[in-house]
């Protein structure tokens, strides 16, 4: 089986001179959840974005579905990201047009993949929104009246609607109320259990990490410090850095 | 000193050159109008000169038509219909003061049509140019105010936010933001905003025989449909572009396939040709 | 008949990078095998190793060197020269573990939390009622649930899905004798099917027929 998305060596520098990663390596497949923590500054949204190929590495190679798609741009990204990766970001305004109705959010997905049907593509749209738990008199709302949870499952929405074989999760609940952030990580929980997603998820919330993710990496400084199964790496943490961040966090 | 110069030279009014512009700014214009026939519905940036016309009022068609004036022209002027109207007759008094040319307000005999909203009624043949005033060039400019990212967007033929504005326009039934400037695709895949011309109008622009330029002052930007071109409003699969129905013909001159203006303040409502001089003409030869 | 699970040399030391760097031997050399269809107690003082031993296997924690072999179906893994996945798949497939509390508290009743292993409602009604917890804990999400209930759901889950490897880990800890009794029972019940257990406890189940051997673990090794 090949992995849905592979990065291999991968090294982003910054024209600046900054490293934004260093020779980060993985592998996510259908079905299962990959986390990425770190603090800020560790890499990981760098990592992040050229699993979303919104950065092209400097060196190293990104493979999707397994094929080799480093450095693609221009229409040929587009699609690929509109057939093969849902994203996530960390601030809705970064994924939605606030200006724009729900249903039209997730729609101009579609039309992205060059869906033409009006019919078609509004009922689509309505079935993700209520599959995402969204009130239904909200569809032709816009975006700018909800709430913060209820702004990332239209996310959620829009990035599914097209069912890609991978979601990308750039702290999906950082900014949201607690008990929001509960009931989303078991949206998205139940979402990639129903579709197989392989999905990446980046948190510096490690209470999150550890109820959605299989497998982990830790980043520190661009590198990975420490990778393998969560629950090894959060019960039984070996790199100091990998430890310094599991006991500062979980008691 | 040539013919052509002393012809010039002599029909000039003094202090101005002929056709207010001097050569070297018609020579920039006329480039880009060539380089914007040679790619339909791509839109050709130029530096757009200061005129006497405020921006946002005709100051980039009349850069276009200025650049293209000859002093054989025969000039007809309209706003959203009317020759009459005060924006309609300052554009066709400064080109005409300035050039020495014939001005009409039949369609048929004008070689050079400039335009505020519509197209006139009249089938209009080859050889004939019409130069349309636009507002807003570019149907990507609600999605991001940067030349930088919709130039991309057109390169990349990523229309997406356009129909994702056509979806809103009817999921929202709010005042359709596309009423006067529908989005039509040219041959060749540009998207482009043919003016705030009713959608009346727009099945005239395909496969059209005269010669359409588009200039948009403000934006700085020409475009152009050579004529014989492909133009197709975007429409969804199962929702057909439709033009505007009227619920009876002209109240004056009994025209049923023209496009009509209604008159509210009459008691019933009565709807008029928007296109004043064909109306009258209709009239007259009744 | 093979060992359906098969510890080697098992080494683990721990590192205490963020105290003293100190290196604390945690497993010493453990050798252990345990045959199909057997109950191994294991037990000791706490701080000998025994919940370490069980993590190890599992792979829920670092090992520095051994061999931890499971043989299921003809299926052989070594579990500490496997990749992430083929461990993750194994353990799905092969080997359940059950500690003390539910690490993970999603939103959702316990019902439903047992039904997310695949089974219909009726089965997942009949194993909760088994373990010990009534209707009236179904629908209620486990974060409301007392110690001892926690620890009821978390048994409960782990026998949802029927595996042919259990590693128990004080189960039974936070229960009074009557829910101990149930819990044992239960126990006792997947046994019977051929499954193979090894639990760790400071106390033994005194369910006869459960348990088959006891070992004593001192210091980080077996003996």
């Amino acid at each position: 089986m090949k992995p849905v998305i592979a990065l291999r060596d991968v090294t982003v520098r910054y024209p600046s001179g900054v490293f934004g990663c260093r020779e980060v390596s993985l592998d996510v497949y259908p079905g299962e959840v990959l986390g990425i923590v770190g603090e800020s500054g560790s890499g990981k949204s760098t990592v992040l974005a050229c699993a979303n190929l919104d950065i092209a590495p400097t060196l190293g190679s990104v493979e999707v579905m397994g094929v080799d798609v480093t450095g693609v741009g221009g229409a040929e990204r587009r699609a690929l990201r509109a057939k093969s990766l849902g994203i996530v970001y960390q601030t809705p305004q970064q994924g939605l047009d606030l200006d724009v109705t729900a249903g039209g959010n997730v729609a101009e997905r579609m039309f992205g993949a060059g869906h033409r049907s009006y019919q078609h593509v509004r009922a689509r749209a309505l079935s993700l929104h209520e599959a995402m738990e969204l009130p239904l008199e909200r569809f032709d709302v816009v975006v700018k009246a909800f709430s913060g949870g209820m702004r990332q499952r239209v996310q959620l929405a829009k990035a599914l609607v097209t069912s890609p074989p991978a979601l990308l999760l750039d702290e999906p609940t950082s900014g949201l109320d607690v008990s929001v952030q509960a009931k989303t990580l078991d949206l998205i929980r139940r979402i990639q259990r129903e579709h197989g997603l392989a999905t990446v998820i980046v948190s510096h919330d490690l209470a999150v990490i550890r109820m959605l993710a299989d497998r982990l990496i830790v980043m520190k400084g661009g590198r990975i410090v420490e990778r393998g199964l969560t629950d090894q790496i959060l019960g039984d943490p070996q790199d100091p850095y990998s430890q310094l961040l599991v006991s500062s966090q979980l008691a | 000193m040539s013919a052509f110069a002393e012809i010039l030279n002599e029909r000039k009014p003094s202090g101005y050159a002929w056709a207010y512009l001097d050569e070297d700014s018609k020579r920039e214009v006329r480039r880009a109008l060539l380089k914007a026939v040679c790619i339909p519905g791509y839109q050709v940036p130029f530096a757009s000169r200061e005129m006497p016309v405020a921006r946002g009022w005709g100051s980039g068609g009349l850069q276009v038509t200025l650049s293209i004036v000859e002093p054989n022209d025969t000039l007809k002027v309209i706003d959203q219909g009317s020759d009459e109207s005060m924006n309609a007759s300052a554009l066709r008094d400064l080109i005409a003061r300035t050039t020495g040319v014939k001005t009409t307000t039949d369609a048929r005999e004008a070689t050079l049509i400039q335009t505020r909203h519509r197209i006139p009624e009249d089938d209009l043949a080859e050889g004939q140019i019409v130069v349309f005033q636009v507002p807003i060039a570019d149907p990507l400019r609600v999605v991001d105010p940067r030349t930088s990212v919709t130039r991309r967007l057109h390169a990349e033929r990523d229309y997406s936010p356009v129909w994702l504005y056509l979806y809103e326009d009817v999921a929202t039934l709010a005042a359709p933001s596309f009423t006067h400037s529908y989005p039509v695709e040219v041959e060749g895949g540009y998207v482009m905003a043919p003016t705030p011309i009713p959608r009346h109008d727009i099945p005239r622009l395909n496969d059209a025989p005269f010669l359409a330029l588009y200039g948009a002052g403000r934006e700085a930007t020409v475009y152009a449909l050579p004529p014989y071109t492909f133009v197709k409003p975007l429409e969804f699969d199962d929702r057909p572009f439709e033009i505007e129905a009227f619920p009876m013909p002209c109240a004056l001159c009994g025209a049923a396939e023209s496009y009509l203006q209604a008159q509210e303040d009459s008691d019933p409502v009565r709807y008029v040709c928007s296109d004043v001089a064909y109306c009258r003409r209709r009239r007259e030869s009744a | 008949m093979k060992p359906v699970l098969a510890v080697h040399k098992l080494r683990k030391t721990y590192t205490r990078h963020l105290f003293d760097g100190r290196k604390l031997d945690v497993l010493r050399n453990i050798d252990l095998e345990l045959e199909p269809g057997t109950f191994t107690l294991l037990t000791g003082p706490s701080g000998s190793g025994k919940s370490s031993l069980l993590r190890c296997i599992y792979r829920s924690a670092a090992v520095d060197s051994g061999s931890i072999v499971v043989r299921v179906n003809g299926d052989e893994v070594d579990m500490l020269a496997a990749d992430d996945r083929t461990v993750l798949e194994t353990r799905r497939k092969y080997i359940g573990m059950a500690t003390q509390f539910l690490s993970v508290v999603p939103r959702i009743g316990a019902l439903d939390l047992v039904m997310e292993t695949g089974l219909v409602r009726d089965d997942a009604a009949d194993l909760l009622r088994a373990i010990g917890l009534s209707e009236g804990h179904f629908d209620v999400p486990p974060a409301t649930f007392s110690g001892g209930e926690r620890q009821m759901l978390t048994l409960a889950l782990t026998l949802a899905r029927v595996r042919p490897i259990l590693l128990l880990d004080e189960v039974t800890a936070s229960l009074d004798r009557r829910r101990k009794k149930t819990a044992y029972e239960a126990l006792m019940e997947r046994k019977k099917t051929g499954v193979t257990m090894l639990a760790v406890s400071h106390e033994i189940p005194d369910l006869p027929g459960l348990v088959d051997r006891v070992l004593t673990m001192h210091d980080g090794e077996l003996g």
